[in-house]
């Protein structure tokens, strides 16, 4: 039972733990700074790609396993409602992070595309809220009233979100996302594999 | 001072969130700074809790009588900046309270009483325990950066973006990742893969204090929202 080379044992589960530390202070480092300010805050899911590159590439090397991924996901999730995160970015994560899970798991997480490919993937997930923003405006806009977000925050938001906002979103995070992957790529055949860190 | 249930606590963050969704800032928010203020003081935590709750009246003294004041481009950023603030201040505060009033064998212990996977609980005991470890790594590699003149500044990075990757950003995943091995090696040794169902010494049951606290936080949930939605009006 403990040796079974599919599931989870405790040892993947307590380096799962670590690693989600990382994300998360990945996340507020690169992210945090955007995210408060309202013109900038399409500009959050960039911030966020940026740091997380070698952590993913890293923990992907580290504990092979399908499933792995997806408790990422779930425990940013979790924390991410315990501290009155919007639904749109908490879900966002959770689902990207298991649809990342299933394209580096169908290489049995060694082929380096497939992993890069993943972490653009999971990038995708914190634009999850903004997705909403544009395509249901009057339902976010209640929600974060509701939550207690200023009138003013939403007019700002309103003049900056137009649809080549959208595109620079999106695009911005993937080429992000494909520089901080290709650099985790590179930190992990230069220095982890010679470390010994990762097989 | 009082210990209550670990799950009494995760039950108020649950109506403290709900609070912090649905009632908009106010002066009910005020309240929930007071109820959370006694909440920690009961719980034995006295003068972080107090720190917490001064700052956030000076942070409100200044949304009453300064930001009027201000016009412009600033008022904006201003507003927004504290009102972020102010809807993140009760649940911040309230988990700083929990996770410094708790201990992880306590945590493991009730959610197993609730059966709550292994999958979830030990990631998240990790989480609990590793985000001090990491600021402690991280004070001492940035140590160590400084008499090097390199520093995770825009200003060096631009200058010599290789260096600050290959000093900072490197020591900190090795030093993670060994950390890792570390604490699974510690937790292996004391019977974590015990497949049996978790026992532990520790008394954890609901008690007469944890139905008393929960029912202030309900009954101070269910007047705000009755009130927010004008049923007294």
């Amino acid at each position: 039972m403990y040796n079974d080379k599919k599931k989870l044992n405790a040892k993947d589960l307590i380096i799962t733990g670590v690693f989600a530390v990382l994300f998360l202070m990945a996340v507020m480092i690169g992210g945090g700074p955007f995210a408060s300010i309202p013109t900038l805050t399409f500009y959050f899911p960039i911030g966020a790609a940026l740091l997380a590159g070698p952590i993913f590439m890293l923990f992907v090397a580290k504990v092979p396993k399908q499933g792995a991924l997806a408790i990422i996901g779930l425990v940013e999730c979790i924390l991410g409602t315990l501290t009155g995160m919007h639904w749109g970015l908490n879900f966002g994560i959770l689902f990207s992070s298991i649809i990342a899970s299933f394209i580096a798991g169908s290489k049995n997480f060694k082929d380096t595309t497939f992993n890069l490919i993943a972490y653009l993937v999971y990038c995708i997930g914190p634009m999850g809220t903004y997705f909403v923003f544009f395509f249901n405006r009057e339902s976010w806009v209640s929600f974060m009233l509701k939550k207690g977000t200023e009138q003013e925050y939403i007019d700002k938001m309103s003049q900056v979100a137009t649809p080549g906002m959208m595109i620079i979103m999106v695009v911005g995070t993937l080429a992000v996302a494909a520089l901080s992957g290709l650099l985790g790529l590179r930190l992990m055949r230069k220095q982890f594999v010679k470390a010994g860190l990762a097989a | 001072m009082i210990a209550i249930d670990p799950r009494s606590k995760l039950i108020v963050i649950a109506i403290t969130v709900l609070f912090s969704m649905l009632i908009p800032t106010g002066t009910f928010t005020c309240v929930w700074i007071l109820l959370i203020t006694f909440l920690g003081i009961f719980l034995g935590r006295v003068w972080k809790t107090l720190r917490a709750a001064v700052l956030f009246a000076a942070l409100w003294l200044v949304f009453v009588y300064v930001l009027p004041q201000l016009t412009g481009t600033v008022h904006t950023s201003i507003l927004v900046w504290i009102g972020l603030v102010f809807k993140c201040y009760p649940c911040c505060m309230l988990a700083g309270v929990v996770i410094g009033t708790t201990q992880i064998s306590e945590f493991m212990a009730a959610m197993a009483k609730w059966n709550v996977p292994r999958a979830v609980v030990i990631p998240l005991a990790i989480i609990f325990r590793y985000f001090p470890a990491l600021k402690e790594d991280w004070g001492h590699i940035s140590d160590a950066m400084a008499l090097r003149g390199i520093s995770f500044s825009p200003l060096c990075f631009l200058k010599n973006p290789t260096v600050v990757i290959d000093a900072l950003y490197l020591p900190i995943l090795v030093t993670a990742s060994k950390t890792a091995d570390e604490l699974s090696a510690s937790a292996i040794t004391r019977g974590i893969e015990n497949p049996a169902r978790r026992t532990s010494r520790l008394d954890i049951r609901f008690k007469f204090v944890d139905v008393v606290i929960i029912f202030v936080f309900l009954l101070a949930f269910s007047g705000a929202e009755l009130i927010n939605i004008g049923v007294f009006t």
